[in-house]
């Protein structure tokens, strides 16, 4: 098949590397002239715009980190909503629901169907081709896509048949991978200081109830060896977990835990971390204990 | 082979003394419940009517009890374990945090009871599979004597450290990350159901991404989904845990942000007069603060 794909990033480059090792044919169009290197070198074409890959392309692929940055493109001078050949949106980000719904009907007017298909993994995941990927819209349109998104992981779950479902089941998933992973930061600090080795406690807690997404993934990866280098920065989550818990406040569900990870993040925000790897939430719990895990591997 | 003690066979100590008597042990038990005790007295397990009645029988007595009060109560007293003459080392697989073990060790020293600390993981499932996660403490030779015992109990023995107290540590590093997980998957749950999802459908997703824990891997499942609620252990439980968490890092001055606000829900849960209600209860908490009840879901594929 074709198809158009717009941002090539952390998460964009991976999944469109994807699309193109199962035989499709990709157009490509991102503002990081460098991002798009690698793909163009593959094959894949190459979009001056937003618009002109919405002008040569029927189904368009969109993995952008903002949602402003996703306004600009959509609905800009230059955007997708002025190209003339696009059919399918397929939004893969996390933006939450009242935007993929404002999407959808402003597009539906022009005759073009929006699938929401927001994934989860992280960059690791998109490369291994591991990702959970979670899709919702016209069931006609998501079957057409299918052969595609399949590619990128091994379980793709069906949200619902509106564009926005996916979105909430994106939140639910990122809050709790927000939780664990402050919560994780704080445990693994009050245990260190409490004379455990981080080792020793990583394998006991994998193999019990404790396990969650930081401890299996996060903390071997980029914790443990202190390189912080998971591969997504703490703008991304913070902009999950103010949605989520945007989310969950306009449905009135009482969040506590989920609104106590929200100002751990905050607080780190507000110190500058914005542009540092989410696992670096570690050192901002160091900090404030006086004490850093060692490196132990 | 000698005979081996059993203090409490409740949801854990139950199934865990099952598995040293399918291991070939002879056991002794003890249990202020006549329920608990019935299933292993028909398999040839012997009751010991007191705490002292026990320690006065086996060389190696376990301990299994819900709270640190449970905990003292049977070790002093005309009755406790420390007024029996034959308990030569106590094994110890309750969470009771830092402080208490010091208070048992020094108890135990002047009598030459060694203690081996010994806090396990996976709950009453994972006591009846045999495949708890144990974390154990304790001078080496002590932590060797006992481990061919701690092995019919879990697949998972994680050495802590060569005293004890530093498996109550690790043991609380395990049990806070799994109450976070619990009061966070509660609320983010009621949030996506009340949004438009179904759970299973969740449950799924979440299992096969980043969201996945200990309770959407287990308690979810087996207890929310189905609205069985039958999980198998009380929220005090978790409560103490929090409690003692906390005050080790409070004691270590680790700012706890997220797992202080997960122990002010179960508190909270606590105070409304739920701690005798399964753990998996408390995504009832948050449906009444939603006024949203999840629907009872099936297994997704």
């Amino acid at each position: 098949m074709e198809a158009g794909f717009l941002g090539v990033g952390n998460m964009g480059l991976p999944m469109a590397g994807r699309l193109l090792d199962g035989g499709h044919l990709l157009t490509v169009h991102d503002i990081n002239e460098a991002a798009l290197a690698p793909l163009l070198a593959r094959q894949a074409r190459r979009a001056a715009s937003p618009r002109e890959l919405a002008d040569a392309c029927e189904i368009v692929f969109v993995s952008l980190p903002t949602l402003a940055a996703f306004r600009e493109v959509a609905f800009g001078a230059e955007g997708l909503a002025r190209g003339g050949r696009m059919k399918l949106l397929v939004n893969t980000c996390t933006v939450g629901e009242p935007f993929v719904t404002e999407l959808a009907e402003t597009l539906a007017a022009q005759g073009v169907t929006v699938v929401d298909c927001p994934i989860s993994g992280g960059p690791p995941g998109a490369r291994a081709g591991t990702l959970s990927v979670m899709v919702s819209g016209d069931p006609e349109a998501v079957a057409r896509i299918r052969p595609m998104i399949d590619l990128w992981g091994r379980t793709v779950t069906v949200a619902g048949e509106r564009p926005g479902l996916a979105q909430v089941l994106k939140l639910t998933n990122n809050i709790l991978s927000a939780v664990a992973l402050a919560a994780t930061a704080e445990a693994f600090v009050m245990g260190g200081k409490g004379g455990l080795d981080p080792e020793v406690m990583l394998a006991a807690i994998n193999a019990g109830s404790g396990q969650n997404s930081a401890t299996q993934v996060k903390f071997p990866l980029a914790v443990l060896t202190r390189s912080f280098d998971f591969g997504a920065e703490m703008h991304i989550l913070m902009k999950d977990i103010d949605l989520a818990i945007a989310q969950g406040e306009a449905l009135g569900v009482p969040m506590h835990v989920c609104q106590a990870a929200r100002l751990v993040f905050k607080h780190a925000m507000f110190r500058g971390a914005a542009r540092d790897d989410l696992t670096s939430i570690v050192r901002h719990v160091e900090r404030a204990a006086g004490y850093t895990l060692p490196k132990t591997r | 082979m000698t005979e081996l003690g059993f203090l409490g066979v409740g949801n854990m100590g139950q199934p865990m003394a099952g598995r040293l008597m399918d291991g070939g042990h002879a056991l002794s038990v003890c249990d202020v419940s006549d329920a608990a005790v019935a299933p292993l007295l028909a398999r040839q397990a012997r009751r010991a009517a007191t705490p002292r009645e026990l320690a006065d029988a086996c060389e190696t007595v376990f301990v299994s009890l819900p709270t640190l009060a449970a905990f003292r109560a049977v070790l002093a007293g005309p009755d406790g374990l420390l007024a029996g003459g034959r308990m030569r080392m106590l094994v110890n697989t309750c969470t009771v945090g830092l402080k208490f073990i010091r208070e048992i060790e020094a108890a135990l020293a002047p009598r030459g009871i060694r203690l081996v600390d010994s806090p396990i993981s996976g709950g009453p499932v994972g006591a009846r599979a045999g495949t708890l996660s144990i974390m154990v403490s304790g001078a080496p030779a002590d932590v060797a004597a006992v481990r061919p015992l701690l092995a019919l109990l879990g697949s998972t023995i994680t050495v802590a450290g060569d005293a004890p107290g530093a498996a109550q540590v690790l043991k609380l590093t395990n049990n806070i990350l799994f109450a976070v997980a619990l009061a966070a998957t509660s609320e983010a749950f009621v949030m996506g159901a009340k949004g438009g999802l179904d759970p299973a459908v969740m449950l799924s997703a979440i299992n096969a991404g980043s969201g996945q824990n200990g309770a959407t891997q287990v308690v979810f499942p087996m207890a929310v989904l189905d609205r069985s609620f039958h999980y198998g252990a009380a929220l005090e439980v978790l409560e103490k845990d929090m409690d003692l968490a906390m005050e080790l890092g409070e004691e270590l001055g680790v700012p706890m942000w997220v797992c202080q606000a997960a122990r002010l829900a179960y508190k909270h849960a606590g105070f409304a007069g739920r701690r005798r209600d399964d753990i998996s209860t408390f995504v009832r908490v948050i449906e009444e603060g939603a006024g949203f009840a999840m629907p009872k879901s099936g297994q997704a594929e």
